[in-house]
């Protein structure tokens, strides 16, 4: 899947990057916002720094066919062999958010549950052996009774022992093929893979409406006398129901056709599950509708998969997983054990409640149709750019 | 921790059996670690010497002798007497409350002689003066016993046999050669018998004429007996005349009584309350006034040997007959008829090797051996041993002198009077010479006073054993108390082994010394040993003699650290252990394993996460719930607490 990224840089910027020596931007990506980051070796549009200047086109084009909407990217300039320093980047989303992957290596970590490790040596199909410092610090049998999971091959076992001079790690049963060097492998202790991606699956449900997917819809067509429609299936709450414009009625650029959208009163009505919507404009016909809404943070069944989190947002998610898991977890415990249980499943939960008003999914107003709108007979609402998803 | 990912782990075999302790709410770990408590005193040793104090941690073990009288021959303190040492060659021991050192042996050469010296008499004339003989060889000598130091001249030389016996009977010399094939059967000195070349004149008698030639004489009721191989005794009242009586048959079957055997060559002869004893190597006989013959000694019929009855002597403090047969001597009542060994072959300190001279004086009888003293010496040693009664059955032995590096050929020993006191005589040969060594013991039975003593001597203490190999002794101080550790030159030094005798250490010495009684004291250095022994090194210029009188050596026990422990441990479905995980055992497995552990037999290793590891026994296991309260839980309220005690069961740190 190819990503592309317009990169605006100001024209001054470009002059001091070129003072400072720097001859081009490159992209680099990384599966995860913190993770080792690689050049893309992608050429932008245009390709130099100073032919943006005699071109004056300071929006730096980047197309990357090789990429993914799931992974993160940086901008570096270059000078020769060397980039501008890493940190001075910020990351930046392909657009789909943060994946399984991530999220459960990023709840392992908060939970201090997890050990991502890459094997160094081939071993057997029972056997593990990393030399790393994640391993190697613990002594002899140290990992017994952990859960390793394969993600490249979705197995899992439980380790029979551990050796710290070699870094061995032995587990049953068996992985299908040896694990070869290179391998990376996931080694938690309380809570199998399966159940990190169910708790955060969870999350993304329970979350709502603290974290939602935000959600527009243009299908809907207004139908003469008709003021009732039904919101498309993924949208939970309507945040606002806008009109389009006579605007070019005949344009195929979304970005010209009907504009500007006009924002229209209505009246949410839940009915059973079925989410309506009630309109006061009933001399419409074939116009759009852009009805905007939130749903479900998506769910995710593959490690690749992503949800609509940044990474601000993602540990609120992982708060509410790790709230689940503890609380899972002291269901079937050990009497003693389970007040440790409750405690974490508490601390979670009191994060979870704090970060919300800073952390939570951004969320338009929703505008109803209020007793005023009624009285006002019907009419348009003025125009409001903020409102129509495009403004921050 | 070895323990991992469990608090602590118990091992049978290769199979592992973790637990996780008990950790109630703002309390810690429920493991309680302390030592086996110290055993019940009474009980620790059934050493009879041991008292409480020996293991007792608070208090010094003292290892003290303040006498020294029960002699050499005890390796081991604590188990037998108190008063006695291990070896202590050159230094008398004898005198309750003191030790120090025997007199000085000086050696008086034999002039031509290249064999092993075969006998000593000794005679003293009407007139008192004493002359001392011996013989080797074809020859017999004589010196002027008037002192120490005058030379052995030759007395007479027979022409090609061997002298073997010399006596005086009616103040005139008889001399034995019984390998003489001439017609002279023995030969009586008629003059120079105390000085000059002795003049003899050749008995040719007609009980001897056989060829068969008396061996030795022995004088007793104004007679003369002569002992002819292999069974017959002749006697008369003057062997300058062919007048013999006899004989008096030792052999079964040639006379009456019928009681002897004529196997044997005889060996000895010695006169002793009225009777003549003679010995052959498989037997002794008793010739009684009436000459009739009994054989008293038939233990070693059976068992005959050169070594039997090879020397004889006659201890005239109680007339008890003193002789040696095989590496022991023995003791024989002429009027009880009780025969009782020494005991010197049966000493834990020193080995008995081969009896090479026995004799008696007033006061104490005296034996030559070889012996090993193991650990001590390296190899064989002579030594000179003064025996002494003690209660009862018991003799003590004092060693007077010892050769540890022997080149010499040792061999007889003669105990003469010297004044009141008694001069000892013992040959030797050195490379094809005879010479003769001689040491005069003073009839004190104290001899601080005698200003004659050997110039060193060494005491080496028993040693005092920590009684268990695990259990290891600090030792702190010894001090001993002195006398006659005048100055730098008469002085004792104190060394230390705790290596039961293969290395000693110096410790304190006394040094300077003073004229007064001395105390010393030394103090130990970061010494710990299973087992102690001291040596006391007595040096002396000649005229003063050390003394020790008392010494008192401190050490501690120090008990091996043995870990008991009580632990708490929980007995539950799905516990979580020290890395997150949790256990897959369900409560009925862990009471299984508890089950298992409390009763296995074999070796269980205990690991903690303290770090402890050592084998242990699971000596007790109880169980009590213990609830938690959960809200809004209904299940697994309780769970089972096992307290589970444990005993390290090696020989500990």
């Amino acid at each position: 899947m190819a990503v592309t990224f317009n990169i605006p840089v100001d024209e001054l910027d470009v002059a001091q990057l070129i003072a400072d020596g720097f001859t081009s931007l490159t992209l680099w990506y990384a599966d995860e916002p913190d993770g080792v980051y690689q050049d893309s070796g992608v050429t932008p549009d245009p390709a130099t720094l100073a032919a943006a200047v005699t071109a004056e086109d300071y929006e730096f084009e980047f197309s990357y066919s090789g990429g993914s909407p799931s992974q993160w990217f940086k901008v570096r300039a270059k000078q020769g062999i060397s980039y501008s320093d890493i940190y001075l980047s910020s990351p930046f989303t392909g657009g789909s958010g943060v994946t399984l992957a991530y999220l459960r290596r990023r709840l392992g970590k908060m939970l201090g549950d997890m050990a991502v490790i890459t094997t160094t040596a081939s071993a057997d199909a029972n056997t593990a052996t990393c030399t790393g410092f994640e391993v190697k610090r613990w002594p002899d049998n140290y990992f017994n009774g952990q859960f390793i999971y394969r993600p490249a091959t979705d197995e899992d076992a439980i380790i029979d022992s551990s050796t710290q001079s070699t870094g061995a790690l032995n587990f049953s049963p068996d992985n299908g093929t040896t694990v070869g060097s290179g391998v990376v492998l996931e080694i938690t202790k309380r809570w199998t893979h399966s159940e990190y991606n169910e708790a955060i699956n969870w999350a993304c449900v329970a979350a709502y409406p603290v974290l939602s997917r935000p959600i527009v819809n243009t299908g809907l067509l207004t139908i003469a006398d008709t003021m009732v429609y039904t919101a498309p299936q993924d949208i939970l709450t309507i945040t606002s129901v806008e009109i389009e414009s006579k605007f070019q009625p005949d344009s195929t650029d979304p970005a010209v056709r009907g504009r500007p959208w006009s924002q229209v009163p209505f009246a949410p009505l839940n009915e059973g599950l079925n989410v309506k919507f009630e309109l006061n404009w009933p001399e419409m016909e074939d116009q759009r509708l852009r009805v905007c809404g939130t749903g479900y943070l998506s769910q995710m069944a593959e490690d690749t998969d992503s949800t609509e989190c940044l990474q601000h947002n993602a540990d609120l998610l992982l708060a509410k997983a790790a709230e689940r898991l503890f609380s899972l977890m002291s269901m079937n415990a050990a009497s003693s054990d389970r007040d440790f249980y409750i405690e974490q499943e508490s601390r979670f939960k009191s994060l979870y409640l704090e970060s919300k008003p800073s952390q939570r999914s951004k969320r338009s107003a929703q505008r109803r149709w209020g007793a005023d709108a009624r009285a006002q007979g019907g009419g348009r609402a003025p125009y409001d750019p903020r409102r129509d998803g495009r403004a921050p | 921790m070895a323990s991992d990912p469990y608090d602590i782990k118990f091992t049978i075999a290769s199979t592992d059996y973790g637990f996780m302790l008990v950790s109630p709410e703002g309390m810690s770990k429920q493991l309680s670690v302390a030592e086996v408590g110290v055993p019940e005193v009474a009980r620790v040793s059934n050493a009879s010497g041991a008292t409480h104090q020996d293991f007792d941690p608070r208090f010094d073990t003292p290892f003290s002798m303040d006498s020294f009288d029960a002699g050499s021959g005890q390796a081991l303190f604590d188990n037998f007497d108190e008063n006695a040492v291990w070896w202590a060659p050159g230094v008398v021991t004898h005198v309750e409350g003191k030790a120090y050192l025997a007199p000085p042996v000086s050696s008086l050469a034999l002039t031509s002689a290249t064999t092993q010296v075969n006998g000593f008499y000794t005679y003293t004339t009407s007139a008192g003066a004493r002359y001392d003989f011996c013989w080797s060889g074809t020859r017999l000598y004589r010196r002027d016993a008037a002192n120490k130091t005058n030379p052995w001249g030759v007395a007479y030389t027979h022409a090609s046999q061997n002298v073997t016996d010399f006596t005086v009977f009616n103040a005139k010399g008889v001399i034995a050669v019984a390998g003489d094939t001439s017609t002279a059967d023995f030969l009586n000195v008629t003059a120079n018998l105390t000085s000059g070349t002795m003049t003899t004149s050749a008995a040719n008698h007609t009980p001897f004429s056989s060829g068969t030639k008396p061996k030795f004489f022995k004088a007793i009721r104004g007679t003369l007996y002569a002992l002819v191989d292999n069974s017959k005794v002749f006697y008369t009242v003057d062997p300058t005349i062919d007048g013999w009586i006899g004989p008096i048959e030792t052999t079964v079957g040639a006379g009456d009584p019928k009681v002897g055997d004529g196997t044997y060559a005889f060996t000895n002869v010695v006169a002793a309350s009225d009777y003549i004893f003679t010995f052959s190597y498989d037997a002794g006989y008793n010739i009684d006034s009436e000459q009739n013959v009994s054989e008293i000694f038939a233990q070693w019929k059976d068992k005959p040997a050169t070594t039997n009855f090879d020397h004889v002597a006659v201890n005239s403090l109680d007339s008890t007959l003193i002789f040696g047969a095989g590496n022991e001597v023995y003791t024989y009542d002429p009027q009880t008829g009780a025969t009782a060994p020494m005991g010197l072959s049966k000493q834990s300190g020193f080995s008995v090797q081969n009896i090479l001279g026995v004799a008696a004086g007033n006061q104490f009888a005296y034996v030559l051996a070889t012996v090993r003293v193991a650990t001590i010496n390296s190899a064989s040693s002579v030594a000179l041993f003064r025996c002494y009664k003690m209660r009862g059955a018991r003799w003590g032995f004092e060693v007077l002198w010892e050769d540890t590096a022997v080149t010499e050929t040792y061999y007889n020993l003669a105990a003469v009077p010297f004044g009141l006191g008694t001069r000892l005589y013992w040959g030797q040969v050195l490379s094809g010479t005879a010479s003769i060594n001689c040491m005069d013991i003073p009839a004190d039975w104290d001899e601080t006073s005698s200003g004659s003593y050997a110039a060193s001597g060494v005491l080496y203490t028993s040693i005092s054993r920590a009684m268990f190999p695990g259990f290891v002794k600090r030792h702190l101080w010894l001090s001993y108390e002195t006398d006659g550790t005048i100055d730098g030159n008469n002085y004792i030094r104190a060394d230390y082994s705790t290596n039961n005798g293969a290395t000693w250490t110096p410790l304190t010495s006394t040094g300077a010394g003073s004229a007064s009684t001395l105390v010393t004291r030394g103090d130990y250095t970061a010494v710990a040993s299973r087992s102690i022994a001291l040596r006391f090194v007595f040096v002396s210029g000649g005229a003063v003699t050390p003394q020790l009188r008392v010494f008192d050596h401190h050490q501690r026990v120090r008990f091996k650290y043995l870990q008991s422990i009580m632990a708490a441990v929980r007995v539950a479905d799905g516990i979580e252990k020290n890395n997150g995980a949790r256990d897959v055992r369900s409560k009925a497995t862990l009471r299984a394993d508890l089950l298992t552990l409390r009763t296995s037999d074999a070796t269980i290793t205990y690991t903690d996460f303290l770090g402890n590891s050592f084998p242990c026994t699971i000596d007790m296991v109880t169980y009590s719930p213990t609830r938690h309260h959960v809200p809004n839980k209904t299940l697994n309220v309780y769970e089972l607490e096992a307290q589970i005690a444990i005993t390290r069961a090696d020989d500990g740190d």
